[in-house]
């Protein structure tokens, strides 16, 4: 169970854009370098990001990017929603075949609750929250956990 | 983010085991495979993990099989799972098992990875604290085994 690339790096760089877009829009190039991702996999992420509503361009030479909302405004929920399709760990609806006594069982007990779980921390854990850790790492060497 | 098939069907195989194979009763793949709506082939490679891992204990033979290796009450989903899948890391970085050498460059300025460890916390917190007991009991008390199976 891993968390796609496009989600991986999507985050890191909304999370630089956040921190480095309060001032104005950020080219997609500088984040490209500063992240350590390529251009060309940026542009293509923003893309989706635009249409999702995260971010808008600013065209022209000295364009780029800002966000669309508040960085408080945008969960890790929408995100990770945007960006790996969905957010549940198990998806046996998809899995044609057999509802058996067993499966329902364990759906139940373990998928729902973990679904639940997940879904939850995803909805309080804001943009503005991987900003702010951001911010502190730039600070100080030191790993703070959320 | 999806576990994959080898995890979902790793944990419903155990939980047929607890509640079939007791009393030193085993199960062979065919029975587990036609109870659980699984190919056996597919069963075999996960059984294969499982038995590797401790979960499980097979015995060969005609009256051959497998059961539970320890008490249902001592494993839980999470260590099904783990067998299973290998990890339940969500990110390579946070896994030993994956960790690339040398270890990311990134890992002090990486604005995610404390995201990342939270959501594996959570993870294991859900599978760890529910047993192939506590499954089995929610099994009969919650009249799972009246329920018709169907395809859909």
């Amino acid at each position: 169970m891993k968390m796609s690339t496009k989600c991986r790096y999507g985050l890191r760089a909304l999370t630089d854009l956040a921190y480095y877009g309060r001032a104005g829009h950020v080219p997609l190039h500088q984040i490209a370098k500063r992240q350590e991702i390529s251009l060309k996999y940026l542009e293509q992420e923003f893309a989706v990001l635009r249409k999702a509503g995260i971010v808008r361009s600013v065209k022209g030479a000295q364009g780029g990017y800002m966000l669309a909302r508040d960085p408080e405004q945008i969960t890790m929920a929408e995100l990770v929603e945007i960006l790996e399709g969905d957010l549940s760990v198990v998806d046996i609806s998809s899995d044609a075949g057999l509802l058996t006594s067993l499966r329902r069982c364990v759906n139940d007990y373990v998928w729902n609750p973990l679904n639940k779980q997940i879904a939850e921390t995803l909805n309080q854990i804001t943009l503005a929250d991987l900003a702010a850790e951001f911010d502190s790492q730039q600070q100080s060497d030191t790993m703070y956990y959320i | 983010m999806r576990l994959s098939t080898k995890g979902v069907y790793a944990l419903e195989a155990t939980l047929l085991l607890s509640l079939k194979a007791t009393g030193g009763k085993l199960l062979s793949i065919r029975e587990i495979a036609d109870e659980t709506g699984l190919s056996d082939r597919y069963l075999e490679q996960i059984f294969t993990k499982l038995r590797k891992s401790g979960i499980v204990i097979s015995s060969r033979g005609k009256q051959g099989g497998y059961c539970l290796a320890l008490p249902p009450e001592k494993l839980t989903a999470g260590s099904v799972l783990r067998a299973a899948e290998g990890s339940l890391m969500p990110v390579n970085c946070l896994d030993d098992s994956q960790r690339q050498q040398p270890e990311c460059s990134r890992t002090a300025i990486c604005p995610t990875r404390p995201l990342w460890h939270k959501m594996e916390k959570d993870i294991s917190h859900v599978v760890d604290s529910i047993t192939l007991a506590d499954l089995a009991a929610a099994y009969d008390q919650d009249g799972y085994r009246d329920m018709t199976d169907f395809v859909i």
